[in-house]
């Protein structure tokens, strides 16, 4: 908790603020790259929020309060940056987002950056038919292992609520896995 | 065949992959973009005000031109929008606006019809509204 304050203030201070924030990109951009991934689903488009959020988050440091954990804001930011994102794409397009992710799901068959497998196709289109919030919670806590604390966090959910959302995903994600 | 379940089926990776190199480069890029300052929009550039007051000079230098082609003089403008708005926009009554002439203007505007009583008796038959003339 104290380095993580000394880091803060590292963030905070002029003199080292670059650097400390070039440790915080390298730190922080696997793991956020995956989970914007997970929502935006192709790469050129996940690299423009991931470049957004980070920028967002330097020109943000001085409002950060140190009331959550940094690991848990920089989250939150990514979290709502990806989902304003496809928002915006599926109004662009005038489509409804389950269509929107529907699109990017089939033009995944053909990225250069999916490593495609019949399987993993099935999964996303799984996910997809779930509500946006047990969306969320089943990709961060099954692709990213995080933890339902970080996970209630981030989301601003009870642990208990998340438990439940992610077992209602769970089983919708089998029973259309089971289907032909 | 087995059903699917997640618990016991072995976990499927997401299958997202990135360019090469991608991470190695991705921090000097956003560095760079932080470095460069916000270009803030000027609302009053230089040139901007330039082109504001040679457009207003043109405008003011044209107005007397379109004046004189536009075939109405100010005063007759400001004639006809007067009579126009006192007759129909405004609650003066002719009382009150009598009440503002001295005896040359009514003078002025005065109309003799000289007309003999067999004529205004014949005029009242003939017209039905006689009545509203006679309420004047």
């Amino acid at each position: 908790m104290k380095d993580e304050k000394d880091f803060i203030d590292q963030l905070l201070h002029k003199k080292t603020q670059n650097q400390a924030f070039e440790k915080l990109i390298k730190d922080f951009q696997r793991p956020l790259y995956s989970h914007i991934r997970s929502i935006v689903l192709n790469h050129d488009d996940s690299n423009d929020v991931l470049q957004n959020v980070f920028i967002k988050v330097f020109r943000s440091l001085n409002k950060f309060k140190g009331e959550s954990k940094l690991f848990s804001w920089v989250y939150r930011i990514a979290t709502n940056e990806s989902i304003t994102f496809i928002n915006q794409k599926a109004k662009k397009n005038n489509i409804s987002n389950l269509e929107y992710a529907q699109r990017e799901i089939d033009n995944l068959k053909a990225d250069t950056y999916f490593d495609s497998d019949q399987i993993q196709l099935k999964l996303q289109k799984a996910i997809v038919l779930l509500p946006e919030k047990q969306q969320l919670v089943f990709k961060m806590r099954y692709f990213q292992d995080l933890k339902y604390e970080e996970i209630s966090s981030i989301l601003g959910t009870t642990v208990g609520a998340l438990k439940a959302s992610y077992h209602h995903a769970s089983k919708k994600i089998e029973e259309y896995m089971n289907q032909d | 065949m087995n059903r699917f379940n997640l618990d016991t089926h072995p976990k499927i990776k997401i299958g997202f992959t990135t360019p090469p190199d991608y991470f190695e480069e991705l921090p000097q890029q956003i560095l760079r973009k932080i470095a460069t300052p916000n270009k803030e929009t000027k609302l009053f550039t230089l040139n901007r005000i330039i082109y504001a007051a040679a457009a207003i000079l043109v405008l003011a230098l044209s107005i007397p031109f379109f004046i004189q082609n536009s075939g109405n003089s100010f005063e007759q403008i400001e004639m006809d929008f007067l009579e126009n708005y006192l007759s129909y926009q405004s609650n003066v009554s002719q009382y009150e606006l009598i009440s503002l002439m001295d005896t040359n203007e009514l003078e002025s505007i005065q109309v003799d019809f000289s007309l003999d009583n067999t004529e205004v008796e014949e005029l009242l038959l003939t017209n039905p509204n006689f009545e509203n003339y006679i309420i004047e």
